[in-house]
């Protein structure tokens, strides 16, 4: 059974823009507008997410904050990250958030795809 | 008319002293006096102060003339002295004037001692005036010097309040407005810490009355200075809110004050006050004219901190204000952008139609879009001279393949073929992002200025430089438009033939920059422009070379 991705944004147009993106490539998707949210996904998903494709400014519990908790957990704790943030200066919050990647939005699709697929663990 | 003079004694005679005084009055002198006999006798009379002269016989039982001027020198006071004894000689005189004696007199020729007097109280005049403007201008030399050491609003306001205690006062508050709370004390100055301690604590405890008859709320609302030569306890028993009031009053032991409006160039910051206590003369007029001028030096210095603080402010709320829009303008293109290329390459999989060159059109303007986004939250953090740099591990041909790729569907549509010459392993500490930004513009600027041409690129390293050279075979640069436009807003073409922001190249320079590198234009032998980006392949040592 092939792994899902876990898309964690709190813009919503984006988050589904991204499920839809994703789905087409193939993927399976789980969403979640917030870290808190995505936390409440995490202990649900089975199998586990091949990857967190993880946005940083988020309200309730921001992309720091759930990979710190994400941490935690040791069936979680090695999940790949890819830090895909709006805001400048993401190459210093990827490496805080200990994260396989760093996407700076906007983004191209093949972009996107190529950053995903070269970490995503399919299992 | 009678000047009322104070004459201090050194003389073991009362008979003469009478004598002298006889004289003196003849004169028109209203005389004050006293008599001292002894060193110790005349240290103590001149720490009480207030002598206008010192006449003093020549010799006494245990003391004499030179002594006493001994006394008088040790004393610091300018007070003329003049030797009137029955047994000065010629020798003695010349020995006394040469010890700081204005004159000596023998006892028969007294008639002519109030003249004498009267020219020595001129000179002494004249004599305090002139240091008393050296300290003045003194003062105030040190003030412009002391006032430009910082940027900071309190630590330029405590600068002015030390800055007047104790050359001009013994005391010395600067009264600021604060929101809602009236004027004030920002800074106070006292020689004892102590004083200063409590002084704040009674502003604290008993803040100004905003429509007090006079005081610093008084100077504050008429925008007048006000001298109070001396100020009557009578008064301050009116003014006491409390017996503790009236007592901290009572305490600070002001004997005359001086209220200066601090007047800038925009308008009033406050006031400054000024208070002598026992010990110093009541304040001049003079004294108030110094103080106005140290008040303008001050407010001056005020005001400057003030704008500095408000234009740091500004520059932070507009960073804010840019990392906010920032986020909220990325977010919408990243949508768009997204939809865009998966419908792209949807469209390709399912249709034969012109679809995906559509679609492909739509979402080369949203890349645009993203692009002046960028450049113009850049070029408005730009403005203020900071531009971040993540560094990281580079390869610039790695970054000119892939800004290559991004271009390539634009190369086809101006009818570019790119020849690309690139070399491996040409690395160094960049920040990626800012370097691909560089190489875009650069690129892009040969596609638009030398469409249906071909654009060369190559990437070579050169001792201490990586290097990306561009090509392009288009209408060129003129010689004197090469550095133009690298500046902001600059083109070399009217912007209704070529479009553009005339930004890219302007942002390209301050990134190269930024990295301790360059980038330049040239005219290309045969036709066209050619680009060189110049990287150092050390990591840059940007501070040292601020520094």
């Amino acid at each position: 059974m092939t792994r899902p991705l876990l898309v964690v944004d709190d813009d919503t147009d984006l988050r589904e823009a991204l499920e839809e993106v994703l789905r087409d490539a193939g993927y399976t998707v789980l969403a979640a507008g917030n870290g808190r949210e995505a936390l409440e996904v995490l202990a649900r998903a089975r199998p586990l997410p091949g990857l967190v494709l993880l946005d940083m400014m988020m309200p309730v519990l921001d992309g720091l904050g759930f990979s710190q908790e994400m941490r935690t957990v040791p069936e979680w704790k090695d999940i790949p990250v890819v830090v895909f943030s709006a805001s400048a200066g993401n190459a210093a919050v990827a490496s805080q958030v200990g994260a396989r990647a760093y996407l700076r939005k906007p983004v191209d699709v093949e972009v996107l795809l190529e950053t995903i697929g070269q970490h995503v663990e399919a299992e | 008319m009678t000047t009322s003079l104070r004459v201090l004694f050194v003389e073991d005679n009362p008979d003469d002293k009478v004598l002298i005084e006889r004289e003196l009055r003849r004169g028109g002198f209203e005389v004050r006096s006293e008599r001292v006999q002894t060193a110790e006798e005349l240290r103590r009379a001149l720490e009480r102060g207030g002598w206008d002269i010192i006449l003093s016989d020549y010799c006494l039982p245990g003391f004499d003339a030179p002594s006493a001027l001994g006394v008088l020198h040790q004393s610091g006071q300018d007070i003329p002295l003049i030797v009137v004894s029955g047994s000065v000689g010629e020798w003695e005189g010349v020995e006394v004037m040469k010890a700081g004696a204005r004159d000596y007199f023998p006892k028969t020729l007294l008639t002519r001692l109030p003249a004498a007097v009267s020219r020595e109280l001129e000179e002494a005049r004249l004599r305090h005036e002139r240091v008393r403007a050296e300290g003045d201008r003194a003062l105030l030399a040190r003030a412009g010097e002391v006032l430009a050491l910082s940027l900071d609003f309190q630590e330029t306001a405590d600068r002015v309040a030390r800055l007047a205690v104790p050359e001009l006062a013994d005391w010395c508050a600067l009264y600021v407005p604060q929101e809602g709370r009236g004027l004030r004390v920002v800074a106070l100055a006292h020689e004892e810490p102590a004083r200063v301690a409590s002084g704040f604590e009674s502003d604290r405890l008993y803040p100004l009355d905003p429509d007090a008859p006079s005081g610093p709320a008084r100077a504050w609302r008429t925008g007048e200075a006000q001298l109070v030569a001396d100020v009557p306890p009578a008064r301050l028993e009116v003014l006491a809110r409390s017996p503790d009031h009236l007592r901290r009053m009572l305490e600070l032991g002001l004997r005359s004050v001086i209220h200066v409006p601090l007047v800038g160039r925009t308008g009033s910051l406050g006031v400054m006050t000024l208070g002598t206590t026992e010990g110093r003369p009541r304040f001049s007029q003079q004294d108030l004219t110094v103080s106005q001028e140290l008040a303008r030096r001050a407010a001056l210095a005020l005001e400057n901190a003030r704008l500095y603080h408000e234009s740091q402010e500004a520059i932070r709320l507009r960073d804010e204000f840019l990392a906010v829009a920032a986020h909220e303008l990325r977010t919408p293109l990243t949508t768009l952008g997204l939809q865009l290329g998966t419908l792209v390459q949807r469209a390709r999989r399912e249709t034969s139609s012109d679809m995906p060159e559509r679609l492909e059109r739509g979402l080369r303007q949203v890349r645009r879009l993203g692009t002046l986004v960028e450049m113009l939250l850049d070029v408005s953090r730009l403005a203020t001279g900071e531009l971040p740099l993540a560094l990281e591990s580079v390869d610039l041909g790695e970054v000119v393949d892939e800004v290559l790729e991004r271009f390539e569907a634009e190369a086809l549509a101006v009818g570019c073929a790119v020849r690309l010459e690139t070399a491996s392993g040409v690395i160094g500490q960049w920040d990626r992002i800012r370097v691909e930004q560089v190489v875009s513009a650069v690129l892009a600027n040969a596609f638009k200025f030398g469409p249906r041409q071909p654009v060369e690129v190559r990437v070579g390293r050169g001792e201490r430089t990586a290097r990306v050279v561009v090509e392009d075979r288009g209408i060129g640069i003129p010689e004197e438009q090469l550095e133009r436009i690298f500046e902001r807003f600059g083109r070399a073409v009217s912007s209704r033939s070529y479009g553009g922001l005339g930004l890219g190249l302007y942002l390209a320079r301050r990134v190269a920059e930024a990295h301790g590198g360059r980038v330049w234009a040239e005219q290309r032998p045969g036709g066209g422009a050619r680009f060189t980006l110049e990287l150092p392949l050390e990591p840059p040592r940007a501070k040292e070379d601020e520094a």
